[in-house]
């Protein structure tokens, strides 16, 4: 325990007395944050080509084919089509559940169901209107994430889409009235729209810690092998452990002390109105650190000298960082994108700490925000400690 | 026979005993008389060890005696790494027995021999941003038993520098620091790996220094080192390894005398003599342009022979120099190649 405690305490005070360290680890970050706040804070949520849409008829044969004709618009507006907009999927009626999860976890932006009576709405609308009685208009049930901004892109698409079919209503039928009206169902429960603010912070969280673990764990313990100090270490009575945790909990002290830094930073001058004291928030915040320093235990191991493990942190922290969805919303991937996001620990954090911090609904499942780090963690450490026992043999 | 003839052998034996001990401890007819008594500190037999198919250690025997400084020598890849760090405890042994202090160890070196050793690893680094006495601090929880860190700076001399940053520190006050690490526990042997490397020659002389109190102190040392000034001015007795095995163990001095090859006079005169005159000399007297060089086993006798040679010939000898073997000719001998090769 003594050993333990000198550890945390001294290499704390190593990195604490670094002024280089103190830059990229606290302050780097800060002014990461209000730099992109600054910068991208009045950035629209456009730039969408091509939004992938369920649709769900629901309508039976009922001698009115207004759905068909709505189908058919969509299919016209969709791949292969010359300059579709969607992606289509048709799903059965009985897959609506199935077709909901695919929303909420971003394998579709949108989910289009036409309900069993829209055909007979319709048909009463057109008729009552001619008559110039009140009617309700047929709606169209559109099942989206507000909070993601490619699911938000495709709710307003298809708003234009009930524009067009009420234009052909007008055109064919002679009457100037909204026969079709687009019903909103939010998935992922009710939270507004986030500003840049709100979108970037879960993010900086993310990628500070990330970045304290290639910077402060790979390149010490790598001066720690080649310096042949974990050897004078090794020597001496005391137990790898205390090395071990107590290096370990000096990282994550400092990542601690990252985390309310930037939180206090978000809320009390950014003006960010995420919630930075959420329970939840924090205790994730701890596994990723976790995660983190074992993906720096596993480089630091992986190579000795300080260019290659600055080589090989810029190799893994750029794609990591940018496939991550922490500046720009991520979508319309390539598949062949979309597996790394998917392998991706940062992803699956971010979109946890959002959710946590009460920004947006995660796109992935808890479970995976859990798994997917957690094996990271598994692997990292795994390969790590295997390899210090190789070199020990 | 009488009680007092025994009486007389048993005290002319210790007394000879004593003699020997205080006057001629690198002397063989020391190991002879006082060898087998002396205490075994570390005792290592058949030390084998493989990496895969390599063979680095093919049966080893170390013997340390306390109090001794025992160098180990060896050109790179010949062992001697791997030999230290297993004694040290960072590497599993192969086959082979180790005893450190009369008790046998299987396996790696556990924690408690740890406690009694101190380790000076090759050109050591500490952790930046920290201060002398915070290095000593970690050390210190390392062991059960420390010394306090005033005692130690104190012992190194460098008590002045206690609060002054590692990184700020001279290359041989960090060997002095590196070397004041290993005494935290004040322990019984000390592993000193090429603890002179990279140092200036005053650096290297206070490290010397260093070493040598250390002996006094009464611990046993264990060096490794390339420098043979090194070797020949510390050790008590040396062990030369080469590929996996050791060759020869024996005195600095011993060694150069049975392996390290003649001595050379070597010398000039005013003008050059004449072939008969040379022949004259009755000695082997080979020459490099103007200089000749005689072998021999006896450097006084032929210093006379020399002197009494250029009287008769009115010869004035005008450089004069005695090159004498060292231990780098010792491992020449031994294995044809140089120690540093």
């Amino acid at each position: 325990m003594k050993a333990f405690w000198k550890f945390f305490k001294l290499h704390l005070l190593s990195d604490v007395r670094n002024r280089r360290s103190i830059f990229w680890v606290v302050i780097f970050p800060v002014l990461l944050l209000a730099l992109l706040i600054l910068a991208f804070s009045n950035l629209g949520t456009n730039g969408a080509l091509n939004f992938r849409i369920i649709l769900i008829n629901e309508t039976g044969t009922s001698g009115f084919d207004f759905s068909n004709r709505i189908v058919d618009i969509v299919k016209s507006m969709s791949f292969p089509s010359k300059n579709a907009v969607f992606t289509l999927t048709e799903m059965n009626p009985n897959q609506e559940d199935s077709a909901i999860k695919k929303v909420l976890y971003s394998d579709a932006d949108i989910l289009i169901v036409i309900p069993k009576d829209f055909d007979s709405s319709i048909a009463r609308s057109v008729l009552l209107s001619k008559l110039g009685m009140n009617f309700s208009p047929a709606t169209l049930d559109a099942f989206y994430v507000p909070n993601r901004a490619s699911s938000s892109l495709a709710e307003g698409m298809i708003e234009g889409l009930a524009g067009k079919i009420n234009a052909f209503f007008a055109g064919t039928l002679g009457q100037k009235i909204s026969s079709v009206v687009v019903k909103d169902q939010i998935l992922g429960g009710i939270m507004t729209s986030p500003s840049y603010t709100d979108f970037v912070t879960p993010g900086i969280l993310v990628i500070a810690p990330f970045t304290t673990g290639l910077l402060l764990v790979a390149p010490k313990l790598s001066f720690l092998r080649s310096n042949r100090v974990m050897r004078r270490y090794s020597s001496t009575p005391m137990n790898p452990a205390s090395f071990f945790f107590g290096f370990t909990f000096s990282r994550v002290a400092i990542m601690v002390i990252q985390y309310i830094g930037l939180a206090l930073f978000a809320v009390f001058v950014m003006q960010a109105s995420v919630d930075v004291f959420s329970l939840d928030a924090f205790f994730y915040y701890l596994f990723s650190c976790a995660v983190y320093t074992a993906i720096g235990f596993a480089v630091g191991v992986a190579v000795s000298s300080a260019v290659a493990v600055s080589a090989l942190s810029s190799v893994i922290n750029l794609p990591l960082e940018f496939l991550a969805g922490i500046y720009f919303p991520l979508f319309n991937l390539p598949w062949y994108i979309k597996i790394f996001v998917y392998a991706n620990p940062l992803w699956y954090a971010v979109n946890a700490m959002r959710e946590f911090l009460r920004v947006s609904q995660s796109p992935s499942p808890m479970w995976m925000n859990i798994f997917i780090p957690a094996l990271w963690f598994i692997i990292s450490m795994s390969f790590a400690l295997t390899k210090r026992a190789a070199e020990r043999k | 026979m009488p009680l007092t003839a025994y009486s007389s052998l048993f005290c002319f034996f210790h007394a000879t005993r004593l003699f020997f001990t205080l006057h001629f401890k690198k002397n063989l007819v020391y190991n002879l008389f006082c060898g087998e008594d002396m205490e075994k500190i570390v005792e290592v037999k058949g030390l084998r060890k493989k990496y895969g198919h390599f063979e680095a250690l093919k049966g080893i025997d170390i013997t340390l005696y306390k109090g001794e400084i025992f160098g180990f020598l060896g050109p790179n890849g010949a062992g001697k790494t791997t030999t230290v760090e297993i004694l040290e405890g960072l590497r599993k042994p192969g086959e082979g027995e180790i005893t450190f202090f009369s008790e046998k160890i299987s396996g790696a070196i556990p924690p408690y021999v740890k406690e009694k050793i101190g380790v000076v690893l090759q050109e050591t680094r500490f952790l930046d941003h920290l201060k002398v006495k915070e290095i000593f601090e970690l050390f210190a929880a390392f062991f059960k038993n420390a010394k306090s860190p005033e005692e130690i700076t104190k012992m190194v001399q460098i008590e002045e520098k206690a609060d002054d940053y590692t990184d700020n520190l001279s290359g041989g006050q960090r060997q002095r620091l590196a070397i004041a690490t290993a005494l935290v526990n004040d322990p019984e042997i000390i592993f000193l790996d090429e603890p002179t490397v990279g140092l200036d020659p005053q650096s290297r002389e206070s490290v010397w220094e260093l070493i040598k109190m250390l002996k006094k102190a009464g611990k046993t040392i264990f060096l490794t080192t390339h420098y043979m000034e090194e070797a020949q001015a510390l050790c008590d007795r040396i062990s030369i390894i080469d590929r996996g095995k050791i060759i020869v163990s024996d005195t600095p001095k011993n060694l150069i005398k049975n392996y390290g090859g003649k001595s050379e006079i070597d010398f000039r005169c005013d003008h050059i003599p004449s072939q008969s005159i040379i022949d004259d000399l009755n000695l082997h007297v080979g020459t490099i342009d103007d200089h000749f060089r005689i072998e021999t086993d006896n450097i006084t006798k032929t210093l006379e022979e020399l002197v009494e040679w250029s009287k008769k010939f009115n010869l004035n000898i005008t450089d004069i120099s005695l090159v004498e073997p060292t231990l780098e000719d010792v491992f020449l001998s031994l294995t044809g190649r140089g120690l540093r090769d």
